[in-house]
């Protein structure tokens, strides 16, 4: 089982997309300061799927949120294709939220388009680019919808749409399927690997489930509970693509079960 | 949408029941027809008034009144309550004091606008303006502090700029509520300005219903409050349909 776990990593192309280095945060509080993150330090190569996981409270949505540059890290740094992130760039980072975080007052189509309207991208463009991918998440017959006349698992394929339409490098995931139920999960697990094979981006997930973390990604950091800290880097030798029958596998419950003990342990 | 009709009919039914009511009543006279009269001769008189330029010419008054206080309200009303809502130091400073005066009757205050202002047109729409700000400026603060942070920082990683910020995300969300807020600021300006006009005043709706009934001329008083309330309501109704059009989002 370790041995298998141990494989190494295939050398990175080039810089590392994402350098997290000896990052740290913490916050007051009423009751005093409170260490959220400590000394949090990866890297992530160009093109690779790199999951986060941890027990709730581990700081993962802290540590994203500086991933996005809406958050400062009390010590340490970012760097993002070789810049040190200070502030939101779209441009080389893109969001999901767990909540889907669509504009209510938009369609499906809209919001896809949003990203592009923002950077003043013509009309006709920022369109045929949204319903491409509104087709790509099998919704192009729901583009007039509003937000609230869509199911969750619609909400959050929008989502992930409006993701991809930014054209960012970097795509952060926060719990995108986590509001969702088990089957829509896998299902969207899968069109997310399909177009991310299709768009070729660096992709971060942070997920609490064990499963989807070893089905979709390279690999798989396990983080501490408070205070957060890296206890585990899991790399995922399933080759791609991913297929349900590896979930059956031997080796996939192997790695499962590594970073269910690593997660243990703390 | 044959619910919808059912109830409109139920509806039409009860007015005409009450109207038919208040005719037999009046006729049979169960009811003093010197302070009741049947509606058929109120409805008489409410035409004659429409077409009498006596009647158009106070009217015409008021509705300048109400549309002149509505133009300074909607601007003023606004911006204090986005500014209350987005400086927290003004807000946590000055926000007790509209919550104050909320709860405080402003017609008490009317004999202060009529040593300011006279008895003429200007004091009715300062008047109106009193009525109509508090309730807008809560609204609008209600309105900004209903924006979703998420939404927020949805646009920031999206790319948006600052002022994209507020056209994209603070205008769209907070539309509908300022609008709720305009639409009962109207109806508080009509009360004060119509108030202001019964009080003391040369012209208006107000001051000729009140002479009507000072007069004792019964179907021209009761007349002229259904036409009131109906242009009240009309309104009331255009602005909430308007509401609910840009609100259509919030399920």
């Amino acid at each position: 089982m370790a041995a298998v776990a141990n494989a190494p990593a295939p050398a990175p192309a080039g810089p590392p997309d994402v350098a997290v280095e000896h990052l740290t945060h913490v916050y007051e509080t009423a009751n005093g300061a409170v260490k959220a993150l400590d000394d949090i330090d990866f890297e992530v190569p160009q093109g690779k799927f790199v999951g986060i996981v941890g027990p709730s409270g581990c700081g993962k949505s802290s540590l994203l949120l500086m991933l996005a540059g809406l958050l400062q890290p009390s010590e340490g740094r970012i760097v993002v294709r070789e810049h040190a992130l200070t502030a939101p760039r779209p441009a080389d980072v893109g969001v999901v939220f767990q909540e889907a975080s669509l504009l209510p007052w938009k369609t499906a189509l809209e919001n896809v388009e949003f990203p592009l309207k923002l950077r003043g991208t013509a009309r006709a463009e920022r369109r045929d680019r949204a319903l491409e991918l509104l087709e790509l998440v099998g919704l192009a017959d729901f583009r007039d919808r509003l937000p609230h006349e869509l199911s969750g698992g619609m909400r959050q394929r929008v989502s992930i749409a409006r993701g991809f339409s930014q054209d960012p490098k970097i795509l952060l995931m926060d719990e995108p399927f986590a509001a969702l139920d088990e089957q829509t999960r896998l299902t969207l697990g899968d069109e997310l690997l399909k177009i991310w094979t299709r768009h070729q981006k660096t992709v971060i997930f942070v997920t609490h489930s064990l499963t989807e973390a070893v089905y979709l990604c390279d690999e798989v950091l396990v983080m501490s509970h408070r205070p957060g800290r890296i206890i585990d880097r899991v790399t995922i030798p399933l080759e791609r693509p991913r297929t349900y029958e590896m979930m059956a596998t031997e080796t996939f419950g192997h790695l499962r079960e590594r970073i269910w003990r690593s997660i243990r342990t703390t | 949408m044959t619910q919808r009709a059912s109830y409109l009919a139920v509806q039409i039914a009860i007015l005409a029941a009450i109207l038919t009511g208040w005719e037999i009543a009046s006729r049979s006279g169960a009811v003093n027809a010197m302070l009741l009269p049947p509606f058929s001769e109120v409805a008489t008189q409410m035409g004659r008034m429409l077409v009498s330029a006596r009647f158009l010419e106070n009217l015409g008054v008021t509705a300048l009144e109400v549309v002149l206080a509505s133009a300074i309200v909607a601007p003023i009303g606004v911006l204090i309550g986005l500014v209350l809502a987005e400086s927290p130091y003004l807000g946590a400073a000055y926000r007790p004091f509209f919550f104050f005066l909320t709860g405080v009757p402003k017609s008490i205050f009317l004999p202060i606008f009529i040593l300011i202002f006279g008895i003429g047109i200007s004091q009715k729409v300062a008047f109106g303006v009193f009525q109509a700000v508090f309730v807008l400026v809560i609204a609008t603060m209600t309105a900004a502090s209903s924006v979703a942070p998420e939404l927020v920082r949805l646009a920031k990683v999206s790319g948006a700029t600052r002022w994209q910020i507020y056209r994209e995300i603070y205008w769209p969300a907070m539309l509908p509520i300022v609008i709720e807020g305009m639409r009962l600021g109207v109806i508080f300006n009509i009360t004060g300005v119509i108030f202001a006009e019964m009080s003391v005043s040369r012209a208006g709706i107000g001051a000729l219903v009140a002479e009507w009934g000072r007069n004792f001329e019964i179907a021209n008083l009761i007349g002229g409050i259904l036409i009131t309330a109906l242009l009240c309501i009309a309104i009331n109704e255009s602005l909430r349909w308007y509401e609910l059009r840009v609100g259509k989002w919030r399920q």
